[in-house]
């Protein structure tokens, strides 16, 4: 008998193209996982509404849980607000490989998410936020004083 | 009563539907980098919460939103007319007075909202206004940038707000159907929504020296009705370049 801890842990292997060192579980995209027999249940709570890789996760999902025997229902939920509380540690610690700079304030406003934020590669608190969006919904684009160089900040909803 | 669901979210759903592809059209074209990011992405995002109010409804039994987004006649959208209006000449200050107008009323009305007591609507409210709080932080702070800066933004900004206001007033027209909606404890007056944005636009629009006040009626009549169906000249030309694709092989998989 398969368990939902099982199946969470088989979806480690589902990754966002665009930020492929964390999965969906350290992401906090994964939400309610049932199991009936050989049918599964996936909540896959998107970090903004508006991910193109929404769909393509979804179909990652079912291919994962079909190697596994599995016939899988993933439902998109977009009623649930994706929260970076959610994130693992594993899933920070993914984010920082991946080059990102991480928000020291989660919730309460953009201005706080903005604040208190340090060069991810020379450490320099020298920064200002060149704009609050950037390649994908979820980055926001600083520049360092100290090296010259741009560097993307990862932004959750707030 | 799904009619009147029907009526509401896609109110909701086609205003930023439409601006997201007018935001959209600014790919290449900013003024600066940085710009060209935001209104790309801003756009992108308001997609995607059309795409979610639209889901609302297909949960029901009703279209799928693509069936909404790229397969209905001009005459069942129901956008606000300032989301139709086009990038004429690619004027900036135009865009960017649109997106301030716009993004304080959906502040204002996705905070209404996450009250629906419709209750997937009050759910989908909440996700939304953590994602929009970067759209309106971003048009507040150029609007007040620009608005300090030197005479030719200040100019620019002011014919912008000027030819938008009439519009931006009618984002609040009543909707068909409303006084069932309020009735039900779905959303406030749609009278009620624009005093308090009203108060959110007024500060800032005063502290860069903008008067604000009701548009005179004989402005307003001629320009109103987008709630009941009624389209304005621009979205025809719009609904046929945003459909030209899905339209060329309509049973193609996306």
């Amino acid at each position: 008998m398969v368990t939902p801890k099982e199946v969470r842990q088989w979806l480690q292997a589902v990754r966002d193209p665009e930020i492929p060192h964390v999965s969906i579980v350290d992401m906090g995209m994964v939400g309610e996982v049932t199991v009936e027999g050989e049918k599964v249940r996936v909540e896959l709570i998107p970090t903004y509404a508006g991910c193109p890789a929404i769909k393509l996760l979804q179909a990652e999902i079912q291919a994962v849980l079909a190697s596994k025997g599995l016939e899988a229902e993933v439902e998109v939920n977009y009623q649930r607000p994706w929260r970076a509380e959610a994130v693992t540690p594993a899933g920070w610690a993914g984010l920082r490989r991946a080059g990102f700079a991480l928000p020291k304030h989660l919730s309460g406003d953009p201005d706080a998410l903005f604040a208190d934020i340090s060069c991810p590669r020379c450490g320099s608190t020298a920064v200002s936020l060149s704009t609050p969006f950037g390649p994908t919904a979820c980055r926001a684009i600083f520049r360092c004083h100290n090296c010259g160089e741009a560097f993307e900040l990862f932004k959750p909803p707030v | 009563m799904l009619e009147t669901l029907e009526i509401l979210l896609l109110s909701l759903a086609d205003d930023d539907l439409i601006l997201g592809h007018r935001h959209a059209e600014w790919i290449g074209l900013g003024p600066i980098l940085e710009e060209d990011i935001a209104f790309a992405s801003i756009g992108q995002d308001e997609i995607g919460h059309a795409q979610a109010y639209y889901q609302l409804l297909t949960d029901l039994g009703l279209p799928t939103p693509d069936e909404y987004a790229f397969k209905r006649p001009a005459e069942r959208f129901r956008c606000a007319h300032l989301v139709e209006l086009p990038n004429t000449d690619y004027d900036y200050a135009q865009a960017l007075m649109r997106h301030f107008l716009y993004d304080a009323a959906e502040q204002v009305r996705l905070q209404a909202l996450r009250q629906s007591r419709y209750e997937p609507l009050a759910g989908l409210a909440e996700r939304l206004l953590r994602e929009e709080k970067y759209h309106w932080l971003h048009a507040r702070t150029w609007v007040e940038k620009l608005g300090h800066s030197t005479e030719e933004a200040y100019l620019r900004l002011k014919s912008a707000y000027h030819l938008l206001w009439p519009y931006a007033w009618l984002l609040f027209e009543e909707l068909p159907q409303e006084a069932a909606m309020v009735e039900a404890g779905w959303l406030p007056p749609n009278a009620e929504l624009r005093s308090r944005w009203l108060e959110l636009i007024t500060p800032i629009l005063a502290g860069i020296g903008f008067e604000v006040g009701p548009p005179a009626s004989e402005v307003l009549l001629p320009l109103q009705g987008a709630r009941h169906g009624l389209r304005s000249p621009h979205f025809e030309a719009l609904l046929a370049e945003m459909t030209e694709v899905s339209a060329s092989e309509p049973e193609a998989e996306w």
